[in-house]
């Protein structure tokens, strides 16, 4: 009886592995015909979730809307999502396997430096143009060709920081707080250099890691260091608990806070009293406001969405328009794609304009915002540029 | 001494959750020989749940608290069913690697359930501060700290003041010799989950109100009482509550007196210390004393 099973241990694994090869085989033939075949490195599950939520929803909103408007060089456009979690050896085997399952001419990457950073050797054995929203300036150092970054990098974000709470709040003992990672520790060292480059001190710098949830012996120790104001470099959900435990101790200091802090999601985490004196940067003013594009952007992405787009995920946006106008214009040649996005100059997207340099960064202004007293609504201040 | 009482308090408060989830590790451990790896996203359910029953479903919070400790209750009994019954006469890793798996499960049931972005659940206080010596004190953290140790107090008499703790204990010490003796120790085990589930869920609805509530919340609240009972000794409730308020402090204190940067490093390098010269912990028992 044991022997007559209807789906013995062989038959199951030879059904998955022809199920397997059908896969690839259909994902193959499917990008050779009538379809180009994009890939998409998403933090789908996992503590990046919250970004890659969005990253997720910008590239499904625009592969409808391009593929309403005729797709790119003249085929309909498919883009495939990889999940790459929190995890760089995750992330360079989904890269891995984009590449060999569709052939891209193009693929998303990561919005988490460390992830791009394990799969920038894979880019450029591939030879595929990436475009990518990690902000971290180790990336860009690299100088590969085939990488182009769209939204601002970390060390723009950091001068912003700085340059608003000298300059624009004429502050003259600044702390610093930031997240213990690539993204917090690079970020406070340019700042602190700004800082001191205006003629202010920096009168403290504490560190505390990504999984921390009390940072209060940090802050207590920057108010006692004499702090006048404190520059925040943090995500979402830490950087809103810096503000509430500030106001549960009762340090009042003018806060300038990085742009994680001030995406809707995170900004909700936080009581309008808890805002009262913060100030914040962004890396795109998406409001209604700008013009009709974006309007019109804001208002379709919430409806179908059910939340607020940020301006993490819409940078995708931005980049799926550029990669159609790209593709339009010279096919799926990759070396042509790469060549022709390094030409890329003053494209207004929704999220900002984007022309391309020298190191493939093709964002290049930061705008930094108060909040409107009692609410938790931006209001724009100013833009400022590299 | 304004400075050192905030800290102290934040220390006893985040120490106090700690000693809460290290005590269902040890319930589970000590009925079981399971280290259940998924007690992090225990947290994080009964954290959420929380949110559900108060926030979404809009109860009051006393009632919002009762039922989402009756669910976290229920989730240790599924939770026995699911993952620990079947695998209850596997080799202890394979159990051990099932409580990893269905933690990453929950994790990614919970993720799909309340989704990415975290919530802020409400506090019973609000967001009240009581001044004490000029410090600034928030009124959760003493209600968290107030209420841990109340809870481990009535698990404490629980365990040793009563007929049902003595077969608890009689499980935990020989599961065969209890089950010669008469006791149920399918319904032990039972129990045993049934605690853990109310124990993580009461750390999940404690800590929610101050550290927000997201779905990856579990793991590093999970690894920190990890290291509170093994400085605090694997087998003991008193090692549990001490464990954890060392590391509380020790997070904050180094932190403001040491350095920030490398404050996780010295709670590590604590533990490191003790397993290398007293891995039994402080109040553990040597497995020879055991016997």
């Amino acid at each position: 009886m044991g022997n007559k099973r209807l789906f013995g241990r062989r038959k199951v694994m030879a059904g998955a592995a022809a199920a397997t090869g059908l896969t690839i085989w259909s994902q193959r033939l499917s990008a050779q015909s009538g379809e180009v075949a994009v890939g998409a490195m998403v933090p789908i599950t996992g503590p990046f979730n919250v970004s890659g939520q969005q990253y997720h929803f910008s590239l499904q909103m625009v592969q409808d809307e391009i593929n309403a408007k005729g797709g790119v060089a003249g085929k309909k456009l498919k883009i495939v999502f990889e999940d790459v979690k929190d995890s760089n050896s995750v992330a360079v085997n989904a890269y891995l396997k984009v590449v060999r399952d569709i052939d891209p001419p193009l693929v998303f990457l990561s919005s988490y430096t460390t992830q791009n950073l394990a799969t920038e050797p894979e880019v450029t054995k591939a030879q595929i143009p990436g475009m990518y929203a990690g902000g971290g300036d180790a990336m860009h150092l690299k100088k590969n060709p085939w990488l182009f970054r769209i939204r601002p990098h970390d060390g723009l974000q950091a001068l912003a920081l700085a340059k608003h709470a000298t300059e624009g709040l004429g502050k003259k003992k600044i702390g610093i707080i930031y997240v213990q990672n690539d993204f917090g520790q690079p970020g406070a060292v340019a700042a602190e250099k700004v800082v001191k480059a205006a003629g202010a001190d920096v009168v403290g710098m504490e560190a505390y890691a990504f999984t921390d949830n009390d940072m209060s012996a940090q802050l207590q120790k920057l108010k006692n260091a004499g702090a006048d104001c404190l520059i925040c470099i943090s995500y979402g959900k830490d950087g809103a608990l810096v503000l509430k435990l500030m106001k549960e101790m009762g340090i009042d200091l003018p806060v300038v806070i990085s742009s994680g802090v001030m995406v809707p999601a995170a900004r909700n985490l936080i009581a309008p009293d808890e805002l009262a004196h913060v100030n914040g940067v962004m890396d795109a003013y998406l409001a209604p406001e700008r013009g009709p594009d974006v309007a019109a952007y804001i208002k379709t992405f919430k409806e179908r969405f059910k939340v607020d787009p940020d301006p993490f995920g819409s940078c995708y946006y931005d980049g799926a328009w550029i990669m159609k106008q790209v593709m339009d214009k010279v096919g799926t040649d990759r070396t042509k794609i790469r060549d022709e996005l390094k030409l890329v100059k003053d494209y207004k997207g929704v999220t900002n304009v984007f022309t391309t340099d020298e190191v493939g960064n093709m964002v290049h202004s930061l705008a930094v915002f108060s909040i409107k007293p009692g609410t938790r609504d931006p209001v724009f201040i100013r833009t400022i540029t590299a | 001494m304004q400075q050192f009482v905030q800290l102290v308090v934040s220390g006893l408060a985040v120490g106090s959750v700690y000693a809460l989830v290290g005590l269902a590790f040890i319930m589970v451990n000590e009925a079981t020989g399971v280290v259940n790896f998924a007690t992090g996203q225990m947290v994080a359910i009964g954290c959420f749940l929380g949110v559900t029953t108060s926030l979404q479903m809009g109860l009051p919070l006393a009632p919002a608290y009762v039922l989402a400790l009756a669910a976290m209750a229920f989730f240790g009994v599924v939770f026995y069913a699911v993952v620990f019954r079947p695998l209850q006469d596997r080799p202890v890793v394979t159990v051990i690697i099932g409580t990893v798996m269905i933690g990453i499960v929950i994790q990614n049931a919970a993720l799909m359930t309340w989704g990415s972005v975290p919530f802020r659940p409400r506090s019973p206080f609000g967001r009240q501060v009581i001044d004490v010596f000029g410090a600034a004190l928030s009124a959760h953290a003493l209600f968290v700290i107030v209420v841990a140790f109340l809870m481990i107090a009535l698990l404490y008499l629980f365990i040793y003041r009563t007929a049902i703790g003595a077969r608890m204990r009689a499980v935990a010490q020989d599961r065969d010799a209890a089950r010669l003796m008469g006791i149920g120790v399918d319904r032990m085990f039972v129990l045993t989950w049934i605690i853990a589930g109310l124990l993580t869920g009461a750390a999940g609805i404690l800590v929610g109100p101050m550290w927000f509530a997201d779905v990856n919340m579990g793991d590093p609240i999970a690894l920190k009482a990890f290291a509170a009972i093994i400085i605090g000794g694997f087998s003991s409730v008193p090692g549990a509550i001490v464990g954890g308020i060392l590391v509380g402090l020790a997070e904050m204190l180094g932190a403001a007196y040491i350095s920030s940067a490398y404050k996780d490093g010295l709670v590590f390098l604590v533990m490191i210390l003790f397993l290398l010269v007293r891995p039994q912990g402080i109040f553990g028992e040597r497995i020879g004393q055991r016997a």
